[in-house]
Parts: structure tokens; sequence; C-alpha cells
């Protein structure tokens, strides 16, 4: 059953974590550099995750046996790593960008690992197998390459909260098909990416005000305040939380590609009109953009909860609930009477 | 003559064989999980007030019988998980997901037995029960055995009750919630040979 108050908590404790942790490690070097800036934040983002799912006590397998296990266990690990790497200046960018698409090619293998879709032929024929796979690749290519290159050329704190929104967007819509514990575990990832964004943002800007305006390669600014590493995690893990909430749940392909994509509408702040605007007024209307598509897909799935599961929770609870009250009619006449059978034959909750 | 009597000799030997190899295999009678005789069903404690009442549609196996040494017999069955049927559609598609079966990652359930036992009135046998990727060692008591010829075709059945606990193979402590840790499982089958 799902818990508010634990899902706070790890909320809570994933944000705290990976803010002190940002923080410290940006706080041991005077000016830290690219790579550094870029590691600190992995570091961050992978400890607040962590600490919010050992709060939530969610239980993750490994050798991972689940799609979730293998998202949370070798493909975030993998996209940490591969930003890692890529930071380092001795590295091309070529090769940089070989490792990401190295990724992006074996994210979906990955997850559907021993899954019907690769292990049945009769669950997946080779054309659906081919279509599944190239959906799948051009969508993570298109979000992660056109994300990363609006980052590098207009960056600020809008990025990382718009894949933080469809994140949430995401977790809410495949725990509403049903999928509760997919849900969960993006819930920490939400809450470590949007705080190591904001103190990475709020230290860019007080540095910027003692250092001066110049950007430069060395010493990161409020210019370059968007660690890539946030956008890697952010886009890999909104695309995996979709991904098993569609191939192992019921989140429906529709609604899994119009989440995916909604941070992509951030882009329209680079027409001409709308890009000389002051930052906030672009983070602002970026941010307002990007929840329309969110906000009816979420509606979306709450028509479909109220009328595909509610009513298995709904009868739970008046078991429970009204039990306490009147044991007879119901109604709260405060009849201490015990109901009679058909009335606990009639309870359908699960 | 002399190549003819060889192939004599060979086709001797070869009969030999087997018929010697066909009265080892006659000793442990195969037979086929008949599904339109047979059951897999489930109930759960829900609310720890009542019990919910399931079963599984898709269920195959085998199993062969030694009468004459039933430590060589051998069980197996496999259910198809996304067979679930609790008699309620969304309550049948939430189980189907990873909060509980997760049909698409773990299809199937499956038990192959590693001993077997006569015991008054059946069989002790013991095996790998594996469910939701966790296997587990169970032993089941399976009541019946008695052959039953109808119409040319030899007919056996078991049945047998067990009780599991969910947490043992790795269903999420969350998604236990309202409905009990244990599940007791029935199972009623008639094996078929022509």
């Amino acid at each position: 059953m799902p818990d508010p108050l634990l899902y706070v908590q790890a909320i809570a404790a994933a944000a705290v974590a990976a803010a002190a942790i940002v923080l410290v490690l940006l706080g041991l070097r005077r000016s830290p550099t690219a790579a550094w800036l870029n590691a600190a934040c992995g570091i961050a983002v992978a400890a607040g995750s962590m600490v919010g799912l050992r709060v939530e006590d969610l239980q993750v397998a490994f050798p991972p046996a689940s799609g979730l296990d293998r998202l949370l266990t070798v493909v975030l690990p993998a996209a940490l790593l591969i930003e890692w790497i890529a930071a380092s200046p001795a590295l091309a960018t070529r090769f940089a960008w070989g490792l990401r698409i190295g990724l992006i090619l074996l994210t979906p293998r990955i997850l559907l690992h021993g899954s019907v879709y690769v292990s049945d032929p009769e669950a997946w024929t080779a054309w659906q197998a081919a279509i599944s796979f190239g959906v799948c690749w051009a969508l993570l290519a298109s979000c992660w390459g056109l994300m990363f290159t609006l980052g590098s050329r207009r960056p600020g704190i809008s990025i990382p909260l718009s894949l933080g929104l469809a994140i949430g967007s995401a977790a809410a819509t495949v725990m509403m098909a049903g999928y509760l514990k997919g849900g969960e575990a993006a819930m920490p990832m939400v809450a470590a990416l949007l705080a190591t964004a904001v103190v990475v943002w709020g230290m860019a800007r007080r540095r910027r005000g003692v250092s001066g305006d110049g950007p430069s390669t060395r010493t990161p600014t409020a210019g370059s305040v968007l660690p890539p590493v946030l956008i890697a995690v952010g886009v890999i893990g909104l695309f995996g939380v979709l991904f098993i909430g569609h191939f192992f749940g019921r989140v429906s392909g529709g609604r899994a590609v119009a989440i995916c994509l909604a941070p992509l509408l951030c882009w329209v702040t680079e027409i001409a009109a709308l890009k000389h605007q002051r930052p906030w007024v672009v983070g602002t209307i970026r941010l307002c953009l990007v929840a329309v598509p969110l906000v009816i897909t979420l509606a979306l799935a709450k028509r479909d909860f109220d009328r595909d599961l509610a009513p298995l929770v709904v009868m739970e609870r008046k078991n429970t609930v009204q039990w306490s009250g009147c044991r007879v009619c119901w109604r709260g006449c405060g009849s201490p009477e015990i109901p009679p059978s058909g009335v606990l034959a009639a309870g359908k909750g699960r | 003559m002399r190549q003819h009597c060889t192939s004599l000799v060979l086709a001797l030997l070869l009969g030999a064989v087997s018929v010697a190899g066909g009265v080892s295999v006659s000793a442990a009678d195969v037979y086929e999980y008949d599904g339109v005789h047979s059951s897999v069903s489930f109930k759960a404690r829900h609310l720890d007030i009542s019990w919910i009442h399931g079963r599984f549609n898709d269920v195959s196996g085998t199993f062969s019988l030694d009468r004459d040494d039933p430590s060589k017999s051998t069980f197996s069955l496999t259910i198809k998980a996304d067979s679930i049927d609790t008699a309620n559609k969304a309550r049948d598609e939430h189980l189907r997901q990873p909060d509980y079966f997760d049909t698409k990652q773990f299809p199937t359930i499956e038990f192959r037995s590693t001993s077997v036992k006569p015991i008054d009135g059946g069989y002790e046998v013991t095996g790998d029960f594996t469910m939701h990727g966790t296997t587990n060692t169970i032993t089941l008591v399976l009541m019946g055995g008695e052959e039953h010829d109808f119409k040319k075709v030899k007919r056996v059945a078991f049945s047998t009750e067990l009780a599991l606990k969910r947490s043992d193979y790795g269903f999420d402590k969350r998604a236990i919630g309202p409905i009990g840790d244990t599940a007791l499982i029935m199972i009623d089958c008639e094996g078929v040979r022509e």
C-alpha cells in the first residue's frame, strides 16, 4: 500500500544527503574545475538516491532480477560512470559521445534482460522487437542529445527542474498504473537530482558574485553551471522509469512517450522572441511549457486509476475504516453489533 | 552368406538391446497433466478476516511413476503466471504487475522433483519450487496415485495442499500489505497416458 509519510521522509532524506554531499565536495576546492563539479554532482545524486531508497526500505536485488533492479544497479551507475569519464579534460568529445551512444543502444536490452520479450519468441515477433528497440533508441538519443545541447547552449536551473518534473510525473503515472515500486524508486532520484542542481546553482551564483561574470574553462560559473551528469541521470532515469512502467507495468506507450518528450519543450525558449528574455523569464516559460503535457498525462492516469484500481482500494478502505464506526449499517449509527455475513461477503477489496 | 549371418547376429543383438531398454522405460509410466480435469488454485487471507480465492488457468506438466522403484519417479509442473484468475479482471491485471508476480519477467511458476518417497496412500515428493525468480526446496505430500483405465486411457490423480510464504519468494514487503503473506495452494492434478 502507498505510504505518503514514508515517501516524504525518503524524499527529504535523499535531498538533504545529496545537498550536504555536494556542498562538502565543492567546498573542498576553492575553484572547482568542470570535471570536479561533474564528479561531485554524480556522487551526490548517487548517494542521495541510495539514502532515499534505504529510507523507503525498497528491496533491490543483486544480482539484479527485475527491470527495476537493472535500472538501479546497472544502467544508472553506468550513466554516472560515463559522465565521470566524459568530464575528463583529456578525453575527446567524440569518445565521450561514443560511450553515451553505447549506453543508449544497450539500455533497452539491459532492462528487458531475461524477460518474455527477449526469451519468448511468441511474446514478440522480430518486427515488434525491431520497432520497439528503434523507438526506444530514437527517444533516448533525441532526449539526451537535445537536452545536452540545450544545456550547453543556454544552461540554467530550469533544465534539471524540467527533468525532475518529468521524472516525478513518470513516477506518479507508473504508480497509478499499479506498479507501486517502480514509482517509489524514482522519488529519491528526483529529490537528489533537484537538491544537487539547486545547491550547484546557488553556489555558482555566489561564486559569480565573488569572481565576476567571465566564463572560464577551469572554474564553472553560472554561465556553465549545468554539469552534464545531471542531464544524463535525469534523462536516463526518466527513460528508465517509463520503460519499465510500460514494458513491465501498464503505462501506455503514448503516455510514456509524451512524458519522455515533455522536457524537450524547453527548446521553445530558443525561438528569437524568447531567446533574449531574462534568465528567470526563460526558466519560468520552460517550466510552464513542460508542465502542460505532464499535467494532461497525469490527469489521464488519474482517470484510469479511478476507473480500474481505485475500486479495489476503496472497497478495502470501506472494510477497514467504516467497520470501526457502525458494524451494521456502515453509516455511523454507533451500533456495536457484528455485521451480517452478507456484508462481509460484499467486500471486493483486494 | 557370411554377410547375411553377420547382419542377422547384429539385428538380434540390436533387438535384444532395444527390448532390454524397452523394459526399463516401461517400468516408469509417463503421464501428461490433463488440464481439463485438473486445477491449481490458491487462497490468501484478506485483512486477516476473509479469504481471497484464485486459480491458474494455464498449467502443464508430466510425471513418471515407477511402481517398482518409486524413488525413480519424477514430477514436474509448470504454471503460467499470466493465467492468474481471481474473478476480478482489474485485480488480475494488478497481480500480473511487478509488485506481485511480475509475469513479464517471471512468466512461469515451476516445480521439479528431486526425490520421491512412497508413503501410505501416496508419495512424499521433495523438489525445487521456483516462483518470482526465487527457487526454494519444498516437500509435497501427494495423496492418490491409483491408476484408472477409462476408455483405453489410463489416468492417475494426485492431490496436495501446501502453504507458501510470499516473502520467501522475493515479493515486495509493501505489496503484501492487506493480503496475508501466506498463500495456501491446492493442486489437484490428473495425469493421462494412452
